[in-house]
């Protein structure tokens, strides 16, 4: 019951701080601060999601291409490969990798500014926390985390067409043009949606987390813990609610 | 002798079932330097964070110039926090920023002044605590001496009226500690109202003028130096032991 509490009161105060980041966000004074997060989250994990999708568009094909290849349907393997990466892999690929990235420096970082009594500081010098840390943080997630995760979808597909050429012997044309064509709008909508709303609760969840921060250097390794743990859980949670109910309406 | 600006009206606050500060009356006059003394741990940071709002009261009035802080929202409080500054135990610099930067966070938040007058008032600042020329270093390469200097430079830069000083010379050498008690003795001089809180006897009998004894979260004696020095309550004679002897011996 003791736990419950908690997790109620613990849901309350991060729907308080998503509160504040709402009320705050038309706040464009922290510019350079959105600037430089989008720069440190975003141009520092190209090689990441990179990376990240590459492999899982060479391991789909792989994967996919000997199974297709029992019953000759090898022609659908570029389709299918567009398909997962577009609408899932590469968006949860790329969640699951910025939730940790990303979840750690924010709850870190905020963390060690809560514990050096720097955000006590901030607001006594009259400044908001959430609107000089949090609000630049999570927006520069919603810029900039579509484009990472239209990163790790084409370093997916081109993973997959490059290893269905040479496995497989399926024609690069051929593949490109299967993964193309065989996409329709909602699987784009689905596919683009996801990413900013990923960014969304994993840049708010980890400032939570790192603005919860108490109890010296072991609650600040707590709290990234939790900020990780947390926002990579809620990255496939949520992932569940769009195939589940974005299927169903589009 | 001035009126009251800082006033505690029977404050007591409770963290997680612990008693930090039990019916706490306290009063702090204009102009005057007030210092709270007491062991580690009995609410004397406690105090300050009350009256800077960055804690609420569970009951209790705190009042500043009549006025009861305690309702106010934070955006209320802004008119409140810019008559008053704080200088931190741990400093608790901004280390993302530079030395000038951290000084003129205040001015530059809150539009005070322009750019140029920023300029002149964080050189100004810095000339005070005999730190000219530092403003482009960031506080990691200072010593703990030039943190506190830095602090309090942060605390004077916008010329508030009140400022609140945690534990200002504790873990400094003695050079650094009598150039941080002059420093405090200079604003008092010029008219600042200074709240002091402290554990340290001979730095707090050297500038202080009012006293106040606190243990285990409760006022336990109040007055003027030797006023305390004379109490015959055993607490207050116990702690205050080492500095009778130093004045008999003087």
């Amino acid at each position: 019951m003791r736990r419950f509490k908690r997790f109620l009161y613990t849901l309350q105060e991060y729907s308080l701080l998503v509160g504040g980041v709402f009320r705050n966000a038309e706040s464009v004074r922290y510019i350079k601060e959105t600037l430089e997060e989008m720069y440190l989250i975003g141009a520092q994990s190209v090689p990441l999601v990179f990376l990240g999708g590459l492999f899982i568009g060479i391991i789909l094909a792989l994967e996919v291409g000997h199974r297709f290849e029992s019953f000759g349907a090898k022609t659908m393997v570029g389709r299918t490969v567009s398909l997962g990466m577009i609408r899932e892999l590469g968006p949860v690929v790329s969640g699951l990798l910025l939730a940790a990235r990303v979840g750690a420096k924010n709850a870190s970082e905020l963390g060690a500014m809560k514990l050096s009594e720097q955000i006590d500081a901030l607001r006594a010098f009259g400044s908001n926390p959430v609107t000089t840390l949090v609000v630049p943080r999570t927006i520069a997630a919603l810029l900039i985390f579509l484009p990472l995760a239209l990163i790790a979808d084409m370093s997916g597909i081109l993973g997959g067409m490059t290893v269905a050429d040479l496995s497989l012997h399926i024609d690069r044309a051929f593949f490109w043009n299967a993964a193309v064509y065989g996409l329709q709008m909602k699987d784009l909508i689905v596919g683009f949606a996801k990413p900013v709303v990923f960014g969304f609760f994993i840049a708010t969840i980890s400032c939570f987390c790192g603005l919860s921060t108490s109890g010296g250097t072991a609650g600040l390794g707590r709290s990234t813990i939790d900020a990780v743990v947390t926002s990579s859980l809620v990255v496939l949670f949520l992932d569940f609610i769009f195939t589940k109910v974005v299927w169903e309406i589009l | 002798m001035g009126n009251p600006l800082i006033q505690l009206q029977n404050v007591s606050v409770a963290i997680n079932d612990a008693i930090i500060l039990e019916d706490v009356s306290l009063s702090f006059r204009k102009g005057e330097t007030s210092v709270i003394l007491g062991p580690s741990g009995a609410g004397k940071s406690s105090i300050l964070k009350v009256i800077l709002g960055l804690w609420k009261p569970d009951s209790g009035k705190v009042l500043i110039d009549a006025m009861d802080i305690v309702p106010l929202s934070e955006d209320a409080m802004l008119p409140f926090r810019r008559r008053m500054a704080m200088v931190f135990q741990g400093n608790a610099l901004f280390d993302s920023m530079t030395v000038g930067e951290n000084i003129a966070y205040f001015l530059r938040e809150h539009y005070l002044i322009d750019e140029n007058e920023i300029h002149s008032r964080v050189e100004e600042s810095l000339t005070i605590v005999n730190l000219e020329g530092k403003g482009r270093l960031y506080p990691e390469e200072l010593s703990n001496g030039m943190k506190k200097r830095v602090a309090i430079a942060r605390a004077v830069a916008f010329h508030p009226e009140v400022i609140l000083y945690d534990e200002p010379t504790t873990g400094l050498d003695p050079l650094n500690a009598r150039t941080i008690n002059d420093l405090i003795l200079k604003l008092q001089r010029q008219g600042t109202t200074s709240v002091i809180v402290t554990h340290l006897l001979k730095d707090a009998f050297l500038v202080g003028k009012a006293f106040f004894i606190i243990e285990s979260g409760r006022i336990v004696a109040a007055g003027s130096a030797d006023e305390l020095l004379s109490s015959t309550d055993p607490f207050v004679k116990e702690f205050l032991e080492d500095m009778r002897q130093v004045r008999l011996a003087s």
